[in-house]
């Protein structure tokens, strides 16, 4: 959570638009800063000039959903009090936290299946690195909510980095991306990790000369770039990432089944939590919008001498200012903040309570003596945890965010296929001829696993989870026992002839 | 976790239809707080038509303060041995261990978790699940250390109803050796190892056990030393079934002969 005064890119014109009808738009819109915030973004006119069109439309609803919170602020609710306010206060409420409907994809880089499919490819290519060791996904891993889960991550050179890894949830309503804020757009975002020497240590021009000499990448560059030439190039490796990038969006939880109108979707304790982050905690008033940030910088008093934005953009005023992080799906994304400090979301409110480290440049909205009573505390971290996916989250498949989306592969033909559901295998006995494939997918809510654990084939599938199919070939006839060694009473026996 | 745990997964039906009923011995627990009730050393095994729980027919400890301090302790089996298949390179082998927490313990847990206000902690052991999936030690080590402290942050909660602490917690770690010998024997087919998972299980519960009794070894010591040394002699022999995370090619004690010497751990244990 960060909270406070500092520099917001977000354009700020409000005119009461609804997200969900708002056209892309071919420019952003330039707006004023916040109302009493110090604007602290020098340099902000001609970086937002530069700033993606289709971003724009998120920012007039990040808008709207900010100042329903600063009105729902000024009078705080409160579980016993909320059912008492005027029924149109919380809707407006609700109305700022509510997703969106389209992914804000640039006009000069429109998705289509194919380019995703190739983005997604580059981004777990361990190619884009001099050691051909590490890919995008080795920092931005799926299974840590597109994070590393460690307060700072490694590259090529086996150092630390300087700051914690981001997750990737919801880049696509980023406007500026990194701590810092360096980076303007997805497509300008890429080049830094790849040509930073701590971290993959190469260049785009290697990484095009590597694409180049594989033949299934100049099909998969022919496809999604169909009218581009040369179409192996940096520029066309940026815009793939990217395409694929902004399909990380994270998918609906409790939450936004409330958000929705289900009342019944939040527990009395995680709406009393709601009521402390968009009242007494003030977290709401930067933690705003479908993805929980307002896209702004704010030195929230983390101790260290890291400059932060003041760096970037050589202005003293922001120094240590960093930018808002999404608060979608942070319990699977810990430990947190710029420096990967805080372990816990217990340990993030006991900072905001304390206040931290008091410096000329500590946002002056941070809430002063902030005093929580340990139910209080309780409830809020359950608030915070409702933003989570109950379960390991994948990222959404809500028909919007899934438009453009590269369908399934097919498994091969020459299989035999074996399903996984309900902690049982279908069938359970099977016969297959000496080298034939035996196919098993995961059609279950659940991981699984396939473990083989016999003198003649010693086998293990490792995590396989829903969706996921595994192909095995068997070393030669015989009768081979499997079992899913996490739920280890699923059996599976298999015959080859 | 087979045999037990397959009881336990029907039993998992029962405890949602039985919640009440243990909610009220739970609430009768906190009642006598300030003089927690003496261990029930009874065997689960009622009927609901004696008035029992159908949660409470697998054969395990009727009291609920023991099945939590069990089910706490295996647990953290299933991540000891998961963290020595880890130190191992293993990852895929490891993994199971840390998705049986959630996947066979935590369910059974939460009633008693809610009822105690302990602060809830599935997430965190699913957030440490998916290091391991993720194969990242650093990222796992961090993980770790947060489930480390939610868990001894329930025990500390759990141990205030315990009085005195001894008693529980043999009692408790005898519990966790019954469930090894019915991990170990799930794991044997023909003579062979077959579901390597079960042995692994197993040797994490027994190491667990081990540790409970160690932690408690100073008071236990001062009570009986004749029958904690029998009980750290058995323990050792117990072990030696045990050589690696990974199974040895052939078992190394039969089952029965397992048996026998938890029995007698179980013999000393009612010392305390």
């Amino acid at each position: 959570m960060r909270k406070g005064v500092g520099t917001s890119p977000a354009p700020r014109s409000w005119r009461g638009e609804d997200r969900r009808e708002e056209p892309r738009r071919p420019q952003a819109q330039p707006a004023p800063a916040r109302p009493g915030s110090r604007a602290m973004d020098e340099e902000g006119c001609a970086e937002r000039s530069r700033r993606r069109c289709a971003a724009s439309a998120f920012m007039l609803a990040a808008a709207t959903g900010f100042l329903a919170i600063a009105a729902l602020t000024l009078r705080p609710i409160s579980p016993g009090v909320r059912a008492a306010e005027p029924a149109d206060a919380l809707a407006v409420l609700k109305a700022g936290f509510a997703r969106p409907t389209f992914i804000p994809h640039p006009v000069d880089n429109p998705p289509t299946a194919a380019k995703i499919a190739l983005g997604k490819r580059i981004f777990e290519d361990v190619e884009l690195s001099a050691t051909g060791t590490i890919a995008c996904a080795s920092c931005h891993d799926a299974k840590l909510g597109f994070a590393d889960g460690e307060p700072k991550g490694k590259g090529v050179t086996g150092r630390r980095l300087v700051r914690h890894t981001p997750s990737l949830w919801n880049v696509a309503w980023s406007p500026l991306l990194f701590w810092d804020g360096r980076a303007s757009s997805l497509e300008d975002q890429i080049r830094f990790p790849i040509e930073h020497p701590d971290e993959m240590g190469s260049t785009l021009a290697n990484a095009v000369d590597r694409f180049s000499r594989h033949d299934s990448y100049v099909r998969a560059f022919a496809e999604a770039f169909p009218t581009d030439g040369p179409r192996i190039s940096p520029r066309t490796i940026a815009q793939a990432l990217a395409a694929y990038e902004r399909t990380l969006v994270s998918p609906p939880t409790r939450f936004d089944r409330w958000v929705a109108g289900d009342p019944g979707a939040l527990t009395p304790s995680e709406l009393a939590g709601f009521a402390i982050f968009s009242g007494k905690g003030r977290c709401s008033s930067c933690h705003a919008g479908f993805a929980f940030t307002d896209h702004g910088f704010y030195d929230i008093g983390l101790p260290g001498s890291d400059k932060g934005r003041g760096g970037q953009i050589g202005l003293s005023a922001a120094d240590h200012a960093f930018k808002t992080p999404t608060l979608r799906e942070l319990a699977w994304t810990a430990p947190y903040m710029h420096d990967g400090s805080l372990a816990t979301l217990d340990d993030v409110v006991r900072h905001y309570e304390s206040g931290g480290v008091t410096r000329s440049t500590r946002s002056r909205d941070l809430p002063q003596g902030l005093v929580l009573s340990e139910r209080e505390r309780s409830d809020l971290v359950a608030f915070l945890e409702v933003l989570s996916s109950e379960t390991p989250p994948q990222p959404s498949r809500e028909t919007w965010v899934n438009a453009a989306m590269p369908a399934a592969r097919a498994p091969p033909a020459d299989t035999t296929l074996v399903s996984q559901a309900n902690k049982l295998f279908h069938p359970q006995y099977v016969r297959v001829r000496s080298g034939e494939l035996l196919t098993v997918v995961n059609d279950d809510t659940r991981t699984h696993n396939v473990r083989i654990y016999d003198p003649r084939f010693d086998y293990n599938s490792g995590a396989q989870e829903p969706r996921e199919t595994v192909t095995i070939r068997f070393p030669g006839p015989g009768t081979f026992e499997a079992f899913c060694a996490i739920h280890p009473s699923m059996r599976l026996t298999v015959v080859v002839e | 976790m087979a045999r037990l745990t397959r009881k336990l997964w029907v039993g998992i039906g029962a405890v949602t239809l039985a919640g009440a009923s243990i909610g009220a011995m739970a609430q009768e627990e906190h009642k006598s707080h300030a003089r927690p009730a003496p261990v029930d050393t009874g065997t689960a095994t009622s009927t609901p038509a004696d008035g029992g729980e159908t949660y409470l027919t697998d054969g395990g400890p009727r009291d609920p303060r023991i099945r939590f301090y069990r089910d706490l302790a295996l647990m953290r089996g299933h991540l000891l041995v998961g963290g020595q298949l880890i130190e191992l390179g293993l990852w895929d082998e490891a993994l199971a261990h840390f998705l049986h927490p959630t996947e066979e313990l935590y369910g059974l847990m939460e009633k008693y978790i809610e009822l105690h206000n302990m602060r809830p902690f599935r997430r965190e052991l699913q957030a440490l699940a998916q290091t391991v999936k993720a194969k990242r030690k650093g990222a796992y080590e961090q993980a770790l250390s947060v489930v480390d402290q939610r868990l001894l942050e329930a025990l500390g909660v759990a141990q205030k109803y315990m009085n005195p602490l001894r008693g529980f917690t043999v009692r408790s770690a005898t519990e966790v050796l019954k469930t090894a010998l019915s991990e170990y024997q799930s794991s044997i087919e023909d003579g062979r190892f077959v579901k390597p998972v079960e042995y692994q299980d197993s040797r994490g519960f027994v190491w667990e056990a081990e540790r409970m009794i160690e932690r408690a070894a100073p008071e236990l010591g001062r009570v009986d030393a004749e029958a904690l040394a029998r009980i750290r002699a058995e323990l050792a022999k117990l072990k030696a079934a045990w050589p690696a995370p990974m199974p040895p090619p052939a078992p190394i004690l039969s089952p029965e002969e397992l048996s026998a010497l938890i029995s007698d751990i179980e013999l000393r244990a009612s010392r305390y």
